[in-house]
């Protein structure tokens, strides 16, 4: 695989961004996700955490203990090796979705501005194997695509105030399901009973950068009764891997 | 309950601080932490808490009016930092004591912070910290996810604050007496970038060349400032990127905004600076209606800032002084450095 491209961008005196590119694109996002492996393995003096995002690996460093130019020198030979599989093995996940219309209430606006129907738009989102591209905004939350073109349609103009945490939200071709209830741009269009997030549980947060993800279909019958299963603790989470 | 401290009233934002929530920002959670974490070390250090990193001691951030506090433990040392504003016992016989001082304060006594005039936030740290369990390897209270702290959230009437050592001894204390002068300078210096690219020439002299102002929505995630718009070049999109602490955001309307402690971890528009590390603590206690200079340094400048910062910051901590704790011998400590006039008001 030839060398990445990238530029290092300061983020003040305490981090750097690994940019390599600014489109987003599955091989360059696994690229940027197993630099940062590469990284916590070479145990670099100095850097605290990193942070993979779309196009960029955000790197945190202490600068009492290095300096810009001596990261970067550290840095240069581990884009230029290939990636490591590591401990970077993605998992793969099943997540259950309810598209009642009360879940997904923007289910019909998505339908329109794509010009598919609401059965078309959930099948899409079926169809497609998530690539989870980062986390953000929130402990655990996935950022994920990528769904057909005709899916490519714009944020709201205006946010709404409140989404129900496991809101399945889409925009720009890609998907969140929301951790925790937040204030959305994006528009509704199901809802998962499952907690992404959940810190009483001893794996709080389910998903890693480079995850895959499968959406399934349940009926309202089912989604009730998984959430009564959530809320006393009995839900499964097990059933959410596949192998 | 356990023995504590008990909130008589909770002041207007307090929430348990401390160096912050390293090591988790990959998986979305933010650093939070304490907004100058140069008067939480004193504070810390005042009651002879280490505070780096690891440890994980919380102290209590006060937001301009400071809590009423009754003592439910035993005993417990106290000490308030970042601050000339004193800690008031108001019962059952009143007293006053200055700020950069321990003070152990007995089972039944009422104390309280005040109104804060002089810096937006201060730190009342406890000796031994408190008994609440680190989430992520910390005891900082995240509001927008609602964990961590006391409960994830800013303090109430009626909340018990549980310590982790429910007896101080009174015999030792410790005091700095020459706390720093407040640098109320409006130059707060900045590293171009990461996207200084994404605007116009215009834009980037607008940014430098005119001043701010520190706007009323101001709060521990960000800090929107007012004065002339910053205009983009290529738009106000991006493909969200990592954020640090200090980042400045520009949106649609051209309006920095600065983003802090409890800042998400991920964002989507460009960010034109970054305030270096060691302006942090000075940008934290800046209040709404402060006014603000940016100053670009390089990164090599922002470093060596840093590496003297340090050092001073470490010279200052070495400077906290041991005492008896008696009345007798904090005034003469006092005269012999002509400081009591200063320490009495209030």
């Amino acid at each position: 695989m030839a060398t990445p491209d990238v530029q290092y961008l300061s983020s003040g005196d305490t981090a750097l961004t690994v940019q390599f590119g600014t489109v987003i694109e599955r091989e360059l996002n696994s690229r940027i996700v197993a630099l940062g492996h590469s990284i916590a393995q070479a145990a670099i003096a100095g850097v605290s955490e990193t942070l993979p995002t779309y196009c960029s690996l955000l790197v945190n460093y202490d600068p009492l203990v290095v300096t810009r130019d001596e990261l970067v020198a550290q840095l240069q030979p581990l884009i230029e090796s290939p990636p490591e599989a590591g401990d970077a093995a993605p998992a793969h996940w099943q997540i259950p979705v309810c598209f009642d219309s009360d879940l997904a209430p923007d289910l019909a606006h998505v339908a329109a501005a794509s010009g598919l129907d609401e059965n078309e738009v959930i099948k899409a989102m079926l169809e497609v194997t998530h690539h989870v591209y980062m986390l953000g905004f929130a402990p655990g939350q996935p950022y994920m695509g990528d769904l057909p073109p005709a899916l490519n349609i714009p944020r709201r103009e205006n946010p709404v105030a409140r989404v129900e945490k496991g809101s399945v939200v889409t925009a720009t071709g890609l998907t969140i399901i929301y951790a925790v209830p937040n204030p959305t741009g994006w528009h509704v269009v199901g809802r998962t009973p499952v907690e992404i997030f959940n810190l009483a549980r001893e794996e709080a947060i389910l998903f890693k950068p480079g995850d895959k993800v499968r959406l399934s279909r349940i009926e309202r019958d089912e989604f009730d009764e998984l959430t009564a299963q959530v809320d006393d603790g009995s839900f499964d989470m097990t059933r959410l891997r596949q192998p | 309950m356990s023995a504590g401290l008990e909130v008589i009233s909770p002041g207007l934002m307090t929430s348990v601080q401390d160096r912050g929530r390293l090591g988790y920002q990959a998986l979305g959670i933010s650093v939070s932490g304490a907004l100058d974490t140069d008067s939480f070390d004193i504070a810390n250090a005042l009651v002879g808490n280490e505070s780096g990193n690891k440890v994980g001691t919380g102290a209590l951030e006060i937001r301009m009016l400071g809590p009423t506090l009754k003592v439910t433990a035993d005993s417990v040392k106290v000490a308030l930092a970042g601050t000339a504003t004193a800690i008031e016992v108001v019962a059952p016989e009143r007293e006053v004591i200055s700020a950069c001082r321990s003070v152990t304060l007995l089972k039944g006594q009422v104390f309280r912070v005040g109104a804060v005039s002089d810096s937006a936030v201060c730190y009342l740290a406890v000796h031994g910290g408190f008994d609440l369990p680190p989430i992520y390897g910390s005891q900082s209270t995240c509001m927008s996810a609602g964990f961590g702290g006391f409960h994830g959230r800013i303090l109430e009437k009626g909340d018990c604050l549980p310590l982790r050592q429910p007896v101080s001894g009174s015999s030792s204390q410790r005091i700095l007496r020459r706390p720093p002068d407040p640098d109320n300078s409006p130059f707060i210096r900045v590293v171009a970038g990461p996207q200084d690219d994404y605007f116009s020439t215009a834009g980037i002299k607008t940014f430098f060349e005119t001043g701010y102002t520190v706007s009323q929505a101001v709060n521990r995630m960000g800090m929107r400032l007012e004065g002339a718009a910053v205009t983009h070049e290529k738009g106000y999109n991006i493909a969200s990127d990592g954020i640090v602490r200090g980042a400045i955001q520009v949106p649609g309307n051209g309006l920095p905004i600065i983003l802090m402690a409890d800042c998400q971890t991920t964002g989507g528009y460009p960010k034109i600076a970054t305030v270096i590390s060691s302006d942090m603590p000075k940008l934290g206690r800046m209040m709404p209606g402060a006014d603000i200079r940016f100053k670009a340094v390089s990164v090599a400048e922002a470093e060596a800032v840093a590496r003297e910062r340090h050092e001073r910051q470490a010279a200052l901590i070495g400077a906290i002084e041991r005492f008896s704790g008696s009345v007798e011998q904090l005034e003469h400590l006092l005269m012999t450095q002509n400081l009591i006039s200063g320490v009495t008001a209030g």
